[in-house]
């Protein structure tokens, strides 16, 4: 029912749409940055083995803390080694550790929402009590559960952040398609004989993404740093592989004596961080269709 | 005689509101005992002040709001009590179109996706292809093929409307329901749209459901009209006979509350308090604590809908004792109003 329902509809000119978000795109200086940054952090993260210098787990007991030279652009570690190397390396990671988790949650929360704020009834009822039920408890406690049950191992870490982050973009998800669903055009599809599959596809589906955008920019954030503590616990990214989690916990131990090793991944989190808030940020402002 | 287009008879609706906290549940009955005839090519004007139920008959006409209770026959077929598969053939004969242009059309669509969705939906056989039929229907409102790869926000108000009106008109209906069609529109841009939807109608032969709370647009294009109050239908008749002499003093009261330009005369009495709570509505004839004709009586008994004329139904005990009407305000006694009588003359071309 769902290919009939889809092989029925227009082939969207994608090229006209997109070509309109990267028009209005260009407009925000600000966003293009942002997307500059993350872009440059993709092709770090990628290229990780030919840009780092060094072999990001080779100990040195001789160069144990060592503040930033010419040998060790960022200094070293508590085990001697290449803190930049350890960087670039992390970058992998961390930006995985964001990037896995709101895949989950988008991808499970979005039909659910849609279920749930569209169809209603029984289902809305059972989802939001469930929903309410995960909202109770602290999103980084249930990470931590979800982790420790799961075993440790940093995809597992990933899945349990996903998953901890579910109900609020349920919510979300549910809360747009609700307000979609009482719009004009949603009753005129209706009048015209429209099933109800395809009017959850083809006109509350898009229009509820535009919310949920800036919701995944701010949660890929806050997953890069949940990835962090879960790494700290011992439940994510296992040692001695880098990421910049881990490297910030380890680092805080020596904080007055090796500044430098904080320095470097919290710098690295902060920029990525502000640039996937400020790219989401001009996305949803180019996505709204609304806007000239 | 065949059966008449539309046919709407003892049209009820109840909304259950108040829920648990609320002490008990309460309910409206917003839309009470509606009957009325609707004619191939003809328009029949619904007015009424905000929250008297218009909107809803339109919407019970069409199943989006399920009935209460009475029956609605779409040339002589029965429409209420269909499931939905089995309507769906019958939405094909009837569209909807909405007040306001900004929500009623999908932002992330474009032109060409929201007219020609009705077409697909109703698999209608458009060779030599949809784009060829959608720029047909762009034409008959007076936008171009260029507009078809646009998108709803690119567009002023009225043209939002005009494609609203190309979307309503895709799967040729014979019925079509007006909810307000003008009401977001600037004045120019109305009498615009009326004249449109005027010729479209001399075009198809469509008939119209005009529900409007503005008396004017109403008069100019409808050839009955149709008055509610509180979910009740007060009174029915040909346009000219209805705004020369009203029998409901409900109906005087709308029609001398119609802003006049400054002409001389002394300015009617307006109608006070406000509409009741339909919640609570009054007894008897729902427009007795306003009205200044009230009698013991009103107050008692629902008057009954009476034919005081061929084609004029009034539901007033006192229809036939009131004093005479002074007429509408010499103001709006041009056939239409001279400011929007120079713009529509502006527009015919």
């Amino acid at each position: 029912m769902a290919s009939a329902a889809l092989a029925g509809t227009l082939q969207p000119a994608a090229d006209g749409r997109l070509r309109r978000v990267l028009r209005r795109l260009r407009r925000q200086p600000a966003s293009l940055v942002a997307g500059g940054i993350i872009l440059a952090f993709i092709i770090i993260a990628l290229a990780a083995p030919w840009v780092a210098p060094q072999d990001p787990l080779a100990s040195s007991f001789l160069q144990v803390r060592k503040p930033p030279s010419a040998a060790h652009w960022l200094g070293t570690d508590e085990v001697g080694r290449d803190v930049f190397s350890r960087l670039i390396w992390g970058a992998r990671t961390s930006m995985l550790a964001g990037l896995i988790p709101v895949l989950v949650a988008l991808s499970i929360s979005l039909p659910l929402g849609l279920l749930s704020g569209y169809g209603g009834g029984w289902i809305d009822m059972v989802l939001m009590r469930v929903v309410d039920a995960m909202l109770a408890i602290p999103f980084l406690i249930i990470a931590i559960a979800l982790a420790a049950f799961l075993g440790p191992d940093i995809w597992n870490a990933m899945l349990a952040i996903g998953i901890a982050a579910l109900p609020i973009f349920v919510r979300l998800a549910r809360a747009a398609a609700m307000s979609v669903r009482a719009e004009d055009y949603v009753e005129a599809t209706r009048s015209i004989g429209s099933s109800p599959l395809r009017i959850a596809v083809r006109h509350i589906l898009p229009n509820m993404l535009p919310p949920l955008l800036v919701q995944t920019s701010v949660m890929a954030a806050s997953a890069i740093i949940a990835e962090a503590s879960l790494s700290f616990l011992g439940l994510g990214q296992q040692p001695p592989a880098p990421s910049w989690g881990s490297m910030l916990n380890a680092a805080q131990r020596h904080m007055a004596a090796a500044p430098w090793m904080a320095i470097a991944p919290g710098c690295a989190i902060f920029l990525l961080v502000i640039s996937l808030n400020l790219f989401g940020d001009g996305l949803r402002d180019a996505l709204d269709p609304k806007r000239g | 005689m065949s059966a008449p287009l539309l046919s709407v008879r003892g049209l009820r609706k109840e909304f259950a509101v108040g829920g648990l906290f609320s002490g008990g549940r309460g309910r409206v009955v917003a839309v009470d005992d509606v009957s009325f005839d609707l004619e191939a090519g003809e328009t029949l004007g619904l007015v009424g002040e905000s929250g008297c139920g218009k909107s809803t008959t339109g919407r019970l006409i069409l199943r989006l709001v399920e009935p209460t209770a009475g029956s609605v026959r779409l040339r002589g077929q029965e429409l209420s009590g269909l499931k939905p598969h089995a309507m769906i053939s019958h939405r094909r004969d009837m569209q909807l179109i909405f007040q306001d242009p900004y929500s009623s059309l999908n932002p992330s669509m474009m032109v060409r996706e929201i007219i020609g969705e009705p077409l697909q939906v109703h698999g209608v056989d458009t060779t030599p292809g949809i784009d060829r039929r959608v720029a047909e229907l762009l034409a008959l409102v007076g936008l171009g093929p260029q507009h078809m790869r646009r998108f709803p926000h690119e567009f002023s108000g009225g043209q939002r409307q005009r494609i609203g009106i190309a979307r309503a008109l895709a799967l040729e209906p014979r019925l079509i329901i007006c909810d307000e069609p003008v009401s977001a529109l600037d004045v120019s841009v109305q009498a615009q749209t009326l004249n449109l939807l005027r010729r479209l109608q001399a075009q198809t032969g469509v008939g119209l459901l005009f529900i409007s709370h503005d008396l004017m647009a109403v008069r100019y294009i409808a050839q009955r009209v149709a008055v509610m109050y509180l979910g009740r239908l007060v009174e029915t008749a040909p346009t000219t006979v209805l705004f020369d002499a009203p029998l409901h003093p409900y109906t005087r009261a709308l029609l001398d509350a119609v802003p006049a330009p400054e002409h001389g005369a002394a300015p009617r009495p307006l109608l006070e308090g406000e509409l009741p709570s339909p919640l609570a509505p009054p007894s008897g004839c729902h427009f007795h604590p306003r009205c200044p004709f009230a009698t013991a009586r009103c107050a008692a008994e629902a008057p009954a809908v009476v034919e005081a004329a061929p084609g004029h139904g009034v539901a007033c005990h006192h229809a036939t004792t009131l004093p005479a009407w002074p007429g509408l305000s010499p103001a709006l006694t041009h056939p239409v109003e001279p400011r929007l009588a120079r713009l529509l003359a502006r527009f015919h071309a």
